[in-house]
Protein backbone atom coordinates (compact mmCIF):
# COMPACT_ATOMS: atom_id res chain seq x y z
CA UNK A 1 0.00 0.00 0.00
CA UNK A 2 1.13 3.41 -1.02
CA UNK A 3 1.36 5.83 1.72
CA UNK A 4 0.32 9.67 0.85
CA UNK A 5 1.88 12.42 2.30
CA UNK A 6 -0.78 14.85 4.88
CA UNK A 7 -2.31 17.29 2.81
CA UNK A 8 -1.48 20.41 4.36
CA UNK A 9 -4.64 22.64 2.18
CA UNK A 10 -6.49 23.09 5.63
CA UNK A 11 -4.05 25.68 6.86
CA UNK A 12 -5.63 29.26 7.02
CA UNK A 13 -4.24 32.48 6.68
CA UNK A 14 -3.39 32.76 10.23
CA UNK A 15 0.07 31.42 10.60
CA UNK A 16 -0.67 27.03 10.54
CA UNK A 17 -0.62 24.55 12.91
CA UNK A 18 2.79 23.29 11.91
CA UNK A 19 4.13 27.37 11.79
CA UNK A 20 2.69 28.16 15.15
CA UNK A 21 4.47 25.00 17.01
CA UNK A 22 7.49 25.87 15.11
CA UNK A 23 7.83 29.41 16.31
CA UNK A 24 6.42 28.48 19.60
CA UNK A 25 9.05 25.64 19.93
CA UNK A 26 11.97 27.31 18.52
CA UNK A 27 12.78 30.35 20.61
CA UNK A 28 13.95 33.79 19.75
CA UNK A 29 17.26 32.90 17.87
CA UNK A 30 14.62 30.88 15.40
CA UNK A 31 12.16 33.24 14.85
CA UNK A 32 15.15 36.68 14.05
CA UNK A 33 16.23 33.99 11.26
CA UNK A 34 12.67 33.54 10.13
CA UNK A 35 12.73 37.18 10.08
CA UNK A 36 15.62 38.44 8.78
CA UNK A 37 15.32 35.93 5.29
CA UNK A 38 13.50 38.20 4.14
CA UNK A 39 15.76 41.61 3.67
CA UNK A 40 18.41 38.79 3.25
CA UNK A 41 16.52 37.63 0.16
CA UNK A 42 16.70 41.17 -0.94
CA UNK A 43 20.11 41.84 -0.89
CA UNK A 44 20.49 38.74 -2.66
CA UNK A 45 17.84 39.64 -5.59
CA UNK A 46 19.98 42.94 -6.31
CA UNK A 47 23.26 41.28 -6.31
CA UNK A 48 24.81 40.71 -9.53
CA UNK A 49 25.74 37.23 -10.71
CA UNK A 50 29.05 36.41 -11.14
CA UNK A 51 29.96 33.18 -13.38
CA UNK A 52 32.30 31.83 -10.78
CA UNK A 53 33.17 29.00 -12.93
CA UNK A 54 34.69 32.02 -15.41
CA UNK A 55 36.86 33.24 -12.25
CA UNK A 56 39.00 30.19 -11.88
CA UNK A 57 41.08 27.69 -14.56
CA UNK A 58 40.69 24.28 -14.87
CA UNK A 59 43.91 22.26 -13.63
CA UNK A 60 45.13 20.58 -16.72
CA UNK A 61 47.51 18.45 -13.86
CA UNK A 62 45.00 16.59 -12.53
CA UNK A 63 45.04 18.45 -9.33
CA UNK A 64 42.97 19.55 -6.67
CA UNK A 65 42.01 23.04 -6.73
CA UNK A 66 40.10 24.78 -4.02
CA UNK A 67 38.98 27.95 -3.72
CA UNK A 68 37.06 29.17 -0.44
CA UNK A 69 34.77 32.03 -0.52
CA UNK A 70 33.20 33.99 2.75
CA UNK A 71 29.70 35.75 2.05
CA UNK A 72 29.70 37.61 5.23
CA UNK A 73 26.34 36.96 6.19
CA UNK A 74 25.28 38.37 2.44
CA UNK A 75 23.68 36.08 -0.25
CA UNK A 76 25.84 37.63 -2.76
CA UNK A 77 28.11 34.89 -4.79
CA UNK A 78 30.44 34.00 -4.75
CA UNK A 79 31.89 36.92 -1.72
CA UNK A 80 35.29 37.32 -0.90
CA UNK A 81 38.19 35.03 -1.16
CA UNK A 82 39.63 33.56 1.85
CA UNK A 83 41.41 30.93 1.48
CA UNK A 84 43.14 28.81 -1.65
CA UNK A 85 44.73 25.94 -2.83
CA UNK A 86 48.31 25.69 -0.54
CA UNK A 87 47.20 28.66 1.78
CA UNK A 88 47.72 28.43 5.45
CA UNK A 89 44.67 27.49 7.87
CA UNK A 90 42.56 31.05 7.77
CA UNK A 91 41.42 30.50 11.73
CA UNK A 92 37.85 30.50 10.56
CA UNK A 93 36.49 27.30 11.41
CA UNK A 94 33.62 27.10 8.57
CA UNK A 95 36.26 28.08 5.94
CA UNK A 96 38.63 25.36 6.94
CA UNK A 97 36.23 22.47 7.34
CA UNK A 98 35.15 23.76 4.18
CA UNK A 99 38.28 23.83 2.24
CA UNK A 100 39.70 20.06 4.28
CA UNK A 101 36.22 18.46 3.23
CA UNK A 102 36.14 19.53 -0.30
CA UNK A 103 39.50 18.05 -0.55
CA UNK A 104 38.31 14.84 1.42
CA UNK A 105 35.58 14.94 -1.43
CA UNK A 106 38.21 15.79 -4.00
CA UNK A 107 40.24 12.95 -2.59
CA UNK A 108 37.76 10.16 -2.61
CA UNK A 109 36.58 9.96 -6.25
CA UNK A 110 40.20 10.09 -7.29
CA UNK A 111 42.03 7.67 -5.30
CA UNK A 112 38.67 5.24 -5.49
CA UNK A 113 37.18 6.08 -9.35
CA UNK A 114 40.14 8.11 -10.83
CA UNK A 115 37.68 10.84 -11.11
CA UNK A 116 39.46 14.48 -11.97
CA UNK A 117 36.99 16.31 -9.68
CA UNK A 118 33.35 16.74 -10.08
CA UNK A 119 32.98 16.65 -13.84
CA UNK A 120 36.25 14.77 -14.42
CA UNK A 121 37.61 17.43 -16.28
CA UNK A 122 39.58 19.00 -13.74
CA UNK A 123 36.63 21.17 -12.60
CA UNK A 124 37.96 23.83 -9.92
CA UNK A 125 36.37 23.66 -6.15
CA UNK A 126 34.35 26.69 -5.02
CA UNK A 127 32.42 26.92 -2.23
CA UNK A 128 31.07 29.69 -0.09
CA UNK A 129 30.62 30.03 3.60
CA UNK A 130 28.70 32.62 5.80
CA UNK A 131 26.09 32.77 3.08
CA UNK A 132 23.09 34.47 4.65
CA UNK A 133 22.22 34.96 8.24
CA UNK A 134 21.13 31.64 10.28
CA UNK A 135 20.85 30.43 6.61
CA UNK A 136 19.55 26.52 7.18
CA UNK A 137 20.85 24.71 3.94
CA UNK A 138 24.08 23.72 1.95
CA UNK A 139 23.11 23.41 -1.51
CA UNK A 140 25.23 23.21 -5.15
CA UNK A 141 24.15 25.47 -7.35
CA UNK A 142 25.92 23.81 -10.72
CA UNK A 143 28.57 26.39 -10.14
CA UNK A 144 29.83 26.00 -6.94
CA UNK A 145 29.13 24.88 -3.08
CA UNK A 146 27.98 27.05 -0.92
CA UNK A 147 27.30 26.88 3.46
CA UNK A 148 24.89 28.56 5.50
CA UNK A 149 25.55 28.75 9.11
CA UNK A 150 22.64 27.73 10.57
CA UNK A 151 20.67 28.93 12.91
CA UNK A 152 22.32 27.22 15.87
CA UNK A 153 18.69 25.78 17.44
CA UNK A 154 18.09 23.50 15.06
CA UNK A 155 21.04 23.19 12.41
CA UNK A 156 25.11 23.50 13.26
CA UNK A 157 26.92 25.07 10.61
CA UNK A 158 26.61 23.16 7.40
CA UNK A 159 30.51 22.79 6.82
CA UNK A 160 30.56 20.49 9.99
CA UNK A 161 29.53 17.54 8.02
CA UNK A 162 31.91 15.63 5.72
CA UNK A 163 28.92 13.38 4.30
CA UNK A 164 26.73 16.84 3.80
CA UNK A 165 29.73 18.29 1.69
CA UNK A 166 30.29 14.93 -0.20
CA UNK A 167 26.51 14.80 -0.61
CA UNK A 168 26.80 18.62 -2.49
CA UNK A 169 29.53 17.42 -4.52
CA UNK A 170 28.00 14.66 -5.91
CA UNK A 171 24.88 16.15 -7.07
CA UNK A 172 27.67 17.84 -9.20
CA UNK A 173 28.98 14.32 -10.21
CA UNK A 174 25.34 13.26 -11.15
CA UNK A 175 24.80 16.35 -13.21
CA UNK A 176 27.52 15.83 -15.43
CA UNK A 177 27.15 12.18 -15.79
CA UNK A 178 23.23 10.68 -16.09
CA UNK A 179 21.88 14.30 -14.66
CA UNK A 180 18.99 12.43 -13.37
CA UNK A 181 15.62 14.85 -13.29
CA UNK A 182 14.80 16.20 -10.00
CA UNK A 183 11.27 14.87 -9.83
CA UNK A 184 9.58 11.27 -8.89
CA UNK A 185 11.51 8.56 -8.89
CA UNK A 186 14.60 9.86 -10.92
CA UNK A 187 14.76 12.44 -8.86
CA UNK A 188 15.01 10.56 -5.27
CA UNK A 189 17.80 8.29 -7.31
CA UNK A 190 19.34 11.90 -7.79
CA UNK A 191 19.12 12.14 -4.20
CA UNK A 192 19.99 8.99 -3.01
CA UNK A 193 23.26 8.77 -4.83
CA UNK A 194 24.30 11.87 -2.80
CA UNK A 195 23.71 10.33 0.26
CA UNK A 196 25.49 6.93 -1.10
CA UNK A 197 28.83 8.61 -2.17
CA UNK A 198 28.63 11.57 0.95
CA UNK A 199 28.61 8.56 3.28
CA UNK A 200 31.43 6.87 1.59
CA UNK A 201 33.24 9.62 1.03
CA UNK A 202 33.01 9.89 4.75
CA UNK A 203 33.43 6.15 5.37
CA UNK A 204 36.40 6.30 2.85
CA UNK A 205 38.02 9.07 5.53
CA UNK A 206 37.48 7.22 8.62
CA UNK A 207 38.72 4.12 7.12
CA UNK A 208 35.53 2.44 8.14
CA UNK A 209 33.88 -0.95 6.76
CA UNK A 210 30.48 -1.17 6.47
CA UNK A 211 29.94 -2.66 9.53
CA UNK A 212 31.81 0.47 11.42
CA UNK A 213 29.99 3.04 9.79
CA UNK A 214 26.62 4.25 11.05
CA UNK A 215 25.33 5.04 8.05
CA UNK A 216 24.12 8.41 9.35
CA UNK A 217 23.82 11.40 7.10
CA UNK A 218 24.62 14.54 8.41
CA UNK A 219 24.93 13.28 12.16
CA UNK A 220 26.34 16.71 13.30
CA UNK A 221 24.31 19.16 11.95
CA UNK A 222 21.07 18.74 14.28
CA UNK A 223 22.19 20.49 17.17
CA UNK A 224 21.99 18.83 20.96
CA UNK A 225 18.67 20.38 21.35
CA UNK A 226 17.15 18.63 18.96
CA UNK A 227 15.91 15.09 19.62
CA UNK A 228 17.32 13.15 16.62
CA UNK A 229 20.92 11.85 15.23
CA UNK A 230 21.18 13.61 11.89
CA UNK A 231 19.06 14.07 8.75
CA UNK A 232 18.99 10.69 7.18
CA UNK A 233 19.45 6.90 8.58
CA UNK A 234 20.60 4.88 5.37
CA UNK A 235 20.38 1.84 7.37
CA UNK A 236 16.67 2.49 8.77
CA UNK A 237 14.96 5.28 6.78
CA UNK A 238 12.37 7.10 8.89
CA UNK A 239 14.24 6.39 12.14
CA UNK A 240 16.09 9.98 12.30
CA UNK A 241 14.66 12.00 14.04
CA UNK A 242 11.73 12.64 16.63
CA UNK A 243 11.78 16.06 17.71
CA UNK A 244 8.47 18.30 19.12
CA UNK A 245 9.69 21.48 16.49
CA UNK A 246 10.94 18.86 13.56
CA UNK A 247 8.11 16.17 13.60
CA UNK A 248 9.13 12.74 12.93
CA UNK A 249 11.35 11.81 10.15
CA UNK A 250 8.90 10.61 7.27
CA UNK A 251 11.35 8.85 4.54
CA UNK A 252 10.36 5.56 3.96
CA UNK A 253 12.68 2.14 3.23
CA UNK A 254 10.38 0.07 1.45
CA UNK A 255 8.44 0.55 -1.93
CA UNK A 256 4.97 -0.79 0.41
CA UNK A 257 5.32 2.76 2.05
CA UNK A 258 6.54 5.17 -1.06
CA UNK A 259 5.05 8.40 -0.49
CA UNK A 260 2.90 9.55 -3.50
CA UNK A 261 2.87 13.34 -2.75
CA UNK A 262 3.84 17.00 -4.92
CA UNK A 263 5.81 18.70 -2.50
CA UNK A 264 9.43 18.36 -2.55
CA UNK A 265 9.36 17.49 -5.99
CA UNK A 266 7.70 14.33 -5.86
CA UNK A 267 9.16 13.23 -2.90
CA UNK A 268 12.60 13.27 -4.21
CA UNK A 269 14.39 13.51 -0.13
CA UNK A 270 11.58 11.24 0.96
CA UNK A 271 11.52 8.12 -1.11
CA UNK A 272 15.03 8.46 -1.56
CA UNK A 273 14.99 6.45 1.89
CA UNK A 274 14.26 3.60 -0.62
CA UNK A 275 17.70 3.66 -2.65
CA UNK A 276 19.45 4.34 -0.14
CA UNK A 277 18.41 1.34 2.25
CA UNK A 278 18.90 -0.88 -0.53
CA UNK A 279 22.45 0.26 -1.16
CA UNK A 280 23.59 -0.32 2.53
CA UNK A 281 21.97 -3.67 2.87
CA UNK A 282 24.34 -4.67 -0.47
CA UNK A 283 27.60 -2.95 1.21
CA UNK A 284 26.75 -4.99 4.22
CA UNK A 285 25.57 -8.04 2.76
CA UNK A 286 29.39 -7.85 0.67
CA UNK A 287 31.05 -6.59 3.72
CA UNK A 288 34.18 -4.81 4.49
CA UNK A 289 34.94 -1.26 3.18
CA UNK A 290 31.93 -0.02 0.92
CA UNK A 291 33.78 1.49 -1.18
CA UNK A 292 35.46 -1.23 -2.84
CA UNK A 293 32.61 -3.09 -4.24
CA UNK A 294 29.23 -2.15 -3.79
CA UNK A 295 30.64 1.67 -4.48
CA UNK A 296 32.08 0.56 -7.40
CA UNK A 297 29.38 -0.86 -8.91
CA UNK A 298 26.57 2.29 -8.02
CA UNK A 299 29.56 4.11 -9.87
CA UNK A 300 29.77 2.06 -12.64
CA UNK A 301 25.71 2.38 -12.89
CA UNK A 302 25.82 6.23 -12.36
CA UNK A 303 28.33 6.69 -15.23
CA UNK A 304 27.06 4.27 -17.42
CA UNK A 305 25.42 6.32 -20.55
CA UNK A 306 22.90 3.74 -20.74
CA UNK A 307 21.20 5.35 -17.34
CA UNK A 308 18.39 7.68 -18.33
CA UNK A 309 17.63 10.74 -17.30
CA UNK A 310 14.05 9.64 -16.22
CA UNK A 311 15.24 5.96 -14.69
CA UNK A 312 12.65 4.94 -12.01
CA UNK A 313 14.29 2.81 -9.43
CA UNK A 314 13.86 -0.60 -11.33
CA UNK A 315 16.02 0.82 -14.10
CA UNK A 316 18.58 1.82 -12.19
CA UNK A 317 18.83 -1.82 -9.98
CA UNK A 318 18.36 -3.60 -13.20
CA UNK A 319 21.83 -1.82 -14.56
CA UNK A 320 23.35 -2.07 -10.61
CA UNK A 321 22.95 -5.76 -11.31
CA UNK A 322 24.79 -6.22 -14.99
CA UNK A 323 27.58 -4.08 -13.60
CA UNK A 324 27.59 -6.31 -10.44
CA UNK A 325 27.78 -9.14 -12.84
CA UNK A 326 30.26 -7.26 -15.06
CA UNK A 327 32.52 -6.15 -12.15
CA UNK A 328 32.56 -9.70 -9.94
CA UNK A 329 30.57 -12.55 -12.32
CA UNK A 330 27.91 -14.38 -10.44
CA UNK A 331 28.81 -14.56 -7.31
CA UNK A 332 28.10 -13.26 -3.61
CA UNK A 333 28.30 -9.55 -5.15
CA UNK A 334 25.94 -9.99 -7.68
CA UNK A 335 23.74 -12.29 -5.11
CA UNK A 336 24.11 -9.11 -2.81
CA UNK A 337 22.84 -6.76 -4.85
CA UNK A 338 19.39 -8.97 -5.96
CA UNK A 339 18.96 -9.46 -2.60
CA UNK A 340 19.31 -5.33 -1.56
CA UNK A 341 16.35 -4.53 -3.96
CA UNK A 342 14.28 -7.02 -3.25
CA UNK A 343 15.04 -5.99 0.45
CA UNK A 344 13.36 -2.78 -0.40
CA UNK A 345 10.95 -3.81 -2.73
CA UNK A 346 12.44 -3.31 -6.04
CA UNK A 347 11.88 -6.36 -8.56
CA UNK A 348 14.89 -6.71 -10.85
CA UNK B 1 -3.97 42.46 -16.47
CA UNK B 2 -2.90 39.24 -15.38
CA UNK B 3 -4.42 35.69 -15.06
CA UNK B 4 -4.55 36.16 -10.87
CA UNK B 5 -7.10 38.69 -11.62
CA UNK B 6 -9.98 36.16 -12.23
CA UNK B 7 -9.87 34.55 -9.01
CA UNK B 8 -12.87 35.21 -6.86
CA UNK B 9 -14.00 34.43 -3.21
CA UNK B 10 -13.66 30.89 -3.67
CA UNK B 11 -10.00 30.61 -4.73
CA UNK B 12 -7.50 28.95 -2.34
CA UNK B 13 -3.81 29.59 -2.39
CA UNK B 14 -0.71 27.91 -1.02
CA UNK B 15 2.12 28.40 -0.28
CA UNK B 16 4.99 26.88 1.27
CA UNK B 17 9.30 27.08 1.01
CA UNK B 18 10.78 23.35 0.37
CA UNK B 19 13.77 22.01 -1.24
CA UNK B 20 17.13 22.01 0.64
CA UNK B 21 19.15 18.90 1.95
CA UNK B 22 16.83 17.85 3.61
CA UNK B 23 12.41 17.96 3.27
CA UNK B 24 11.11 18.92 6.74
CA UNK B 25 7.94 19.33 6.39
CA UNK B 26 7.85 22.00 8.98
CA UNK B 27 10.51 23.65 8.33
CA UNK B 28 8.65 24.37 4.87
CA UNK B 29 6.25 26.49 6.83
CA UNK B 30 3.09 26.01 4.46
CA UNK B 31 0.35 28.79 4.67
CA UNK B 32 -2.74 28.70 2.90
CA UNK B 33 -4.61 31.96 1.64
CA UNK B 34 -9.02 31.83 1.43
CA UNK B 35 -10.05 34.52 -0.31
CA UNK B 36 -12.68 34.04 1.15
CA UNK B 37 -12.13 35.59 4.56
CA UNK B 38 -10.18 38.13 2.43
CA UNK B 39 -11.54 41.84 1.67
CA UNK B 40 -11.38 42.42 -1.97
CA UNK B 41 -8.11 44.45 -1.59
CA UNK B 42 -6.46 41.93 0.31
CA UNK B 43 -7.17 39.54 -2.66
CA UNK B 44 -6.34 42.31 -4.86
CA UNK B 45 -2.82 42.48 -2.68
CA UNK B 46 -2.32 39.25 -2.87
CA UNK B 47 -3.11 38.42 -6.68
CA UNK B 48 -0.66 41.35 -7.29
CA UNK B 49 2.25 39.43 -5.54
CA UNK B 50 1.01 36.44 -7.60
CA UNK B 51 1.44 38.00 -10.23
CA UNK B 52 4.89 38.83 -9.98
CA UNK B 53 6.16 35.76 -8.64
CA UNK B 54 4.95 34.36 -12.15
CA UNK B 55 7.66 36.42 -13.83
CA UNK B 56 10.21 34.90 -11.68
CA UNK B 57 8.74 31.47 -11.63
CA UNK B 58 10.80 28.67 -13.73
CA UNK B 59 9.28 25.89 -15.92
CA UNK B 60 13.07 24.02 -15.26
CA UNK B 61 12.76 21.43 -12.71
CA UNK B 62 13.97 23.46 -9.34
CA UNK B 63 15.23 22.66 -6.27
CA UNK B 64 18.18 20.57 -8.10
CA UNK B 65 21.59 20.37 -6.14
CA UNK B 66 19.09 21.05 -2.82
CA UNK B 67 18.68 24.70 -3.60
CA UNK B 68 15.62 25.94 -1.86
CA UNK B 69 11.80 27.10 -3.59
CA UNK B 70 8.85 28.27 -3.06
CA UNK B 71 6.27 26.91 -3.97
CA UNK B 72 2.83 27.94 -5.08
CA UNK B 73 -0.66 25.67 -5.94
CA UNK B 74 -3.51 28.10 -6.93
CA UNK B 75 -7.22 26.70 -6.47
CA UNK B 76 -9.82 29.27 -8.08
CA UNK B 77 -12.56 26.04 -6.28
CA UNK B 78 -10.94 25.56 -2.59
CA UNK B 79 -12.42 21.90 -2.98
CA UNK B 80 -10.42 21.24 -6.10
CA UNK B 81 -8.39 18.27 -5.69
CA UNK B 82 -6.02 19.29 -7.85
CA UNK B 83 -4.34 23.15 -8.34
CA UNK B 84 -5.63 25.10 -11.11
CA UNK B 85 -1.93 26.59 -11.45
CA UNK B 86 1.26 25.81 -9.95
CA UNK B 87 4.46 27.86 -9.86
CA UNK B 88 8.08 27.27 -8.61
CA UNK B 89 10.17 30.45 -7.66
CA UNK B 90 13.71 29.34 -6.72
CA UNK B 91 14.62 31.51 -3.44
CA UNK B 92 17.34 33.27 -5.55
CA UNK B 93 14.73 34.98 -7.97
CA UNK B 94 11.61 35.27 -5.21
CA UNK B 95 10.15 38.88 -4.91
CA UNK B 96 10.12 40.09 -1.40
CA UNK B 97 6.17 40.56 -1.32
CA UNK B 98 6.23 36.36 -1.53
CA UNK B 99 9.07 36.02 0.77
CA UNK B 100 7.26 37.91 3.28
CA UNK B 101 3.57 36.42 2.31
CA UNK B 102 4.84 33.33 3.14
CA UNK B 103 6.64 34.13 6.52
CA UNK B 104 3.83 36.99 7.82
CA UNK B 105 1.15 35.90 6.22
CA UNK B 106 -1.77 38.73 5.56
CA UNK B 107 -0.21 41.13 8.58
CA UNK B 108 1.35 43.35 5.85
CA UNK B 109 -1.73 43.39 3.54
CA UNK B 110 -4.69 46.33 3.28
CA UNK B 111 -7.53 45.87 5.37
Amino acid sequence: MKAVFPDTRHYGVMPPHILERLIEHGGDRLRHSALTTQSLDQSLRTSKAIEVTALHRRSQLNEIQRFIYDAKNTMELPGVLIRQENSAASGDIAVDEAYEYLGATWNFFKDIFERNSIDNQGLPLVGTVHYGHDYENAFWNSQQMVFGDGDGEIFNRFTISLDIIGHELTHGVTESEANLVYYNQPGALNESISDVFGSLVKQYHHQQTAEQANWIIGEELLTERVNGIGLRSMAEPGTAYDDPVLGKDPQPGHMDNYIETREDNGGVHLNSGIPNRAFYLVATAIGGYAWEKAGRIWYATLTDRQLPNDADFQTFARLTQTHAERLYGRGSEYEAVLAGWRGVGVAI
Amino acid sequence: MSRFDELDVDALVKLSREGGVAYMPTLARPRAIDFQRCSSNQRRFVCDILARAEQAASHDSVGKGDQRYFRIEVRKRRDEERPDIELSVPEQCAPQELVSLWLRGMDEAPS
